[in-house]
């Protein structure tokens, strides 16, 4: 990731503060909710062939996760929309509360 | 240290919120239900033991990301917030949000973060099962509440983390287990996955009392909450201060402030999201998908989240944040709260330009932004969900949704009409169609019966269509799409000063605008009526006579009522219409006689498009009979594209696949050789009945259908004649026999085709399949679709001679190789040419396709079932 989007994620989530160290180990923990959430959102809205062909993707992704962010993006009705929701969902998380 | 509940009394007194008495009896219920749901036992926080050598492990896989090494630890103990140790061995039921079952931990294994118990159950089944979602069986009755400690508790736990030491700590997790369900709530009720409407504009549900209470209870609460984290934030602060000393270095300084933040991270990020997932799934519970469905939602996003873990932590950054991540372009366009601290709603949005892009528009920009629909939507989703986020005040809020509303309302309304402006210039509006719309339901006679048929035997109202209320102004020059909205010109409103003498100059009979409203009458078709007594519309075009119709029956609905027609525009039967002051301003509808004849020109395209467009609808009304045809439904219509007619494809085009005769088996009937092509091996195939079957005939019904179809084709080939082929097509000597002996085999062959059929679905069912949890057959799937038309040859060269000189392009070559499933199956249906003791070959010239290949190998393999080896493979 570029340095500018690493300093954009810190200022969003209220990480300024941090040290680049510090900043980028709780980037990965906010990424680790950020994507379970949006995962969990979007199985949601799946029907049962949706679950079947996401399974699927899954199951064959390896380490291509571009695969699965495709899916996701290409076959859940209103992904975008998910995922604006939960990152303000994340912002509002972490807004104001770190030393 | 955690809690040691065990130490707690047996009954703890539950410490109700403030304002609990106030809250709705909905509220109070969800609220004791969700302590109900707190089980004893329940392990929200496992302790995870690891040995020295994982440890190493981990950091091995650190330095090593690029390495897809997944980050799989094995656990050696757990112990759930009773401080007791969960051992392998222990039986456990599980809750899989839809049921629960039994079963024994066989191991432990964390991935990142997330701990998951293997188990296996009383079926058979080995499941990895987040321990979030256990329950341990075994002495539930010890705690009676999962709520937090009381301060009496707190006293005697010393080692309670000083944060949690005190009421403002218990009142906290009941007030972000609460948050948590009524944010679900809100998803729930808004649609899981859709739009999560807004809090304030609730216009829409005003009436759903639970929603607006559950609104108004999160927005109040809100603030609340968020400073009761202050202060728990803070007191992790102290705390940690507290026991580091004073005098620390820059080194020690930066050390103690890292160790605050991950505190404050683990208790007030992580377990509010753990609280918000936990929500999300139990509501899963509430819906009412069927169980199967919902466990296997559960199961997936274990699955998924056990993918995830398995990528390096420099994949998993990239996905979550990275270009093209899942984050992507959504990141960035929300507004961090307390970003803007701005004192008023204006300020705040006029504080946003360049940050979400669209709310801070200037008044010009905004006015000449070309929206579409889903870019306002977009646009307007994003406000809401900034302005949710940001910290203003409920009352700012609740001022910012509603400009919010009215802005993007006023937006939607000028987009609506700039596409009526698109449509005109086509040769029609939206409004003019659906007066054609009207028109042709009048036509086919649809109102008619409806109103002929009405229950109470009463006259019926018949509806008229109420769409736009602005004339038609067609432009002759540009037919492409305005780029600003045009206001349609109305035609202006008779003034006073015209009379009704004037009428007459365009009607002989004045008394002609008077009319009693009969059963399948509509405004369309009076009007059309009386304009046929006027000579300059008598002799115009169809389309154009269409646009003078339409630009009438727009003028007729604005003001309904001052021709006779009801408020709504409808017509009764019964009713007495008086077009009179239609007419009256005879220069007026001179001008829209002239702008008809000037505009829609013979063979132009404004003719064309509206002549298409009657069409269209008229096509629809015929096969649409019993539907009602509203605005929608018109725009619809129109805006649907043409369909592209292709050719129909024969489903085996070229291939030629002879059988010969097995010489082995004279037990058995013989099969005629088959030297025509691929129709004609249908044709065959369909005199065994079977052809249709084979095909995916799928009921009885078609089957009797396919049946009777074959008799057919048997007569012409018993020596009739099929009247619309020639001769030469539809005789095939090859293929003559007697129509006794033709029936005989039919009724036998279509057992066997429906034998062929299941064992081919079966073999397909086998390699294709997809999906553990919920599986998808392998006949419908994608798989099996792409390779079934596969050239049979050029796969065998692929996967056994020189893959480059397959004759396979790029693409195929690149889809075969994702997946072993093509590969077995290629070698399948390879394997059955053994079977067949070389009986069924591919002739030199034959290019079968896979799935015919498969089809004749098999057919020949039921027929001769004494096949040794078939049985032995068997």
């Amino acid at each position: 990731m570029s340095d500018e989007i690493n300093k954009k994620i810190a200022k969003d989530f209220g990480l300024d503060n941090m040290d680049s160290r510090e900043q980028e180990e709780m980037v990965e923990k906010i990424g680790n909710l950020l994507f379970e959430s949006v995962v969990e959102r979007a199985i949601d809205v799946m029907d049962e062939e949706m679950i079947a062909e996401f399974e699927n993707t899954v199951s064959e992704a390896g380490s291509d996760y571009q695969k699965v962010i495709g899916f996701l993006k290409s076959k859940v009705p209103g992904f975008n929309q998910i995922v604006s929701e939960e990152l303000s969902r994340l912002k509002r998380a972490t807004a104001g509360i770190f030393a | 240290m955690e809690p040691d509940l065990n130490n707690s009394p047996q009954k703890t007194e539950i410490k109700y919120p403030d304002g609990y008495e106030n809250w709705s009896m909905d509220d109070k219920q969800k609220f004791e239900g969700s302590i109900d749901k707190l089980n004893p036992g329940e392990l929200e926080d496992i302790h995870i033991k690891e040995d020295e050598e994982n440890e190493e492990d981990q950091e091995d896989q650190e330095e090593h990301e690029e390495i897809n090494t997944p980050e799989i630890v094995e656990i050696k103990e757990a112990t759930d917030k009773n401080g007791e140790v969960i051992k392998i061995g222990d039986e456990v039921a599980w809750d899989f949000y839809g049921g629960s079952d039994n079963g024994k931990i066989t191991s432990f294994v964390s991935r990142g973060s997330t701990v998951l118990a293997n188990i296996y159950s009383d079926t058979e089944k080995e499941l990895e099962i987040n321990v979030g979602n256990i329950f341990l069986v075994r002495e539930p009755e010890k705690v009676e509440i999962p709520i937090a400690p009381t301060p009496e508790i707190n006293n005697e736990a010393n080692d309670m983390p000083e944060w949690q030491r005190g009421k403002e700590w218990v009142e906290f997790e009941k007030m972000r287990y609460k948050r948590a369900k009524v944010e679900v709530e809100h998803r729930k009720i808004a649609g899981f996955g859709k739009i999560f409407i807004d809090e304030i504009t609730l216009n829409i549900k005003k009436n759903n009392k639970d929603f607006q209470e559950s609104s108004d209870l999160k927005l109040e609460k809100e603030d609340i909450y968020n400073y009761q984290k202050n202060i728990i934030a803070k007191r992790i602060e102290e705390t940690f201060r507290k026991n580091a000393g004073e005098n620390l270095t820059p080194e020690q300084e930066a050390e103690l402030r890292s160790k605050i933040n991950s505190k404050i991270f683990e208790e007030l990020v992580q377990k509010e999201n753990d609280a918000y997932l936990k929500s999300l799934k139990e509501a899963r519970g509430e819906t009412m998908m069927g169980k199967a469905i919902e466990s296997a939602k559960s199961l997936l996003g274990t699955k998924t989240m056990q993918w995830y873990l398995s990528l390096s932590r420099k994949q998993r950054m990239a996905l979550s944040f990275g270009v093209g991540s899942i984050a992507g372009l959504a990141f960035g366009a929300t507004v961090a709260p307390g970003a803007i601290g701005v004192a008023s709603y204006l300020t705040w949005r006029a504080a946003r330009v360049g940050l979400a892009g669209t709310a801070g528009m200037k008044a010009g920009e905004w006015a000449n932004k070309k929206w579409s629909a889903e870019e306002l939507e977009i646009a307007k989703n994003k406000e809401v969900e900034d302005l949710k986020n940001s910290v203003l005040s409920l009352e700012k809020k609740s001022k910012g949704f509603e400009d919010i509303e009215k802005r993007y309302k006023k937006e939607k309304i000028k987009m609506t009409l700039k596409k009526m402006g698109t449509t005109i210039a086509a040769g029609a509006g939206t409004g003019l169609l659906t007066g054609l719309a009207e028109h042709a339901v009048m036509g086919a006679g649809g109102v008619t019966k409806e109103a002929m048929e009405s229950r109470d035997g009463k006259a019926s109202t018949i509806q008229e269509s109420r769409l736009p209320r602005k004339g038609f102004e067609p432009n002759p020059v540009k037919a492409s799409i305005p780029e600003q909205a045009p206001e349609p010109t109305v035609p202006k409103v008779a003034t006073p000063e015209v009379t009704v003498l004037e009428a007459e100059k365009l009607f002989e009979d004045p008394n002609i605008l008077k009319h009693e409203v009969v059963v399948g009458d509509s405004t369309w078709k009076i009007l059309k009526g009386t304009l046929e007594n006027n000579e300059q519309f008598k002799g115009m075009t169809e389309a154009q006579k269409t646009y003078v119709l339409s630009n009438l029956t727009n003028k007729v609905l604005q003001n309904p009522e001052n021709y006779g027609l009801n408020k709504a525009g409808s017509l009764n039967i019964g009713d007495k219409t008086d077009f009179t002051k239609l007419f009256e301003n005879t220069k007026e509808v001179n001008g829209v006689f002239a702008k008809a004849k000037e505009t829609i020109m013979g063979g132009s395209a404004q003719e064309k498009s509206i002549l298409l467009n009657n069409e269209k609808i008229a096509a629809w009304v015929e096969a649409h009979p019993n539907e009602s045809l509203g605005e929608d439904r018109v725009t619809e219509i129109l805006n649907s594209k043409p369909e592209i007619k292709v050719a129909p494809v024969p489903e085996i085009p070229t291939a030629e696949t002879s059988v010969s005769e097995p010489e082995l088996v004279p037990q058995v009937e013989p099969e005629p050789k088959l030297q025509a092509n691929n129709a004609e091996i249908l044709a065959g195939g369909a005199i065994l009945a079977g052809a249709g079957l084979a095909a995916g005939l799928s009921d009885r019904a078609q089957f009797e259908r396919g049946l009777e179809e074959d008799r057919k084709r048997l007569q012409v080939l018993e020596g009739g004649r099929d009247n619309n082929k020639p001769e030469s097509v539809t005789r095939n000597p090859n293929l003559e026999r007697s129509l006794a002996n033709d029936l005989n085999r039919a009724k036998n062959g279509s057992e066997l085709d429906l034998a062929v059929k299941a064992a081919k679905e079966e073999t397909i069912n086998h390699f294709f399949t997809e999906g553990l949890i919920l599986k998808k057959e392998g006949i419908k799937s994608k798989k099996w679709r792409f390779i079934k038309d596969l050239s049979f040859k050029k796969l065998e060269k692929y996967y056994t001679g020189d893959s480059n000189m397959s004759g396979l392009n790029l693409e195929t070559t690149n889809e075969l190789n994702k997946s072993n499933n093509y590969k077995d199956f290629f070698e399948h249906v390879s394997w059955l040419k053994d079977q067949t003791d070389g009986a069924v070959i591919l002739a030199e010239g034959e290019d079968p396709s896979i799935e015919s290949v498969l089809e004749e190998r098999g057919r020949y393999l039921l027929k001769n079932p004494q096949l040794a080896k078939l049985k032995k493979a068997a």
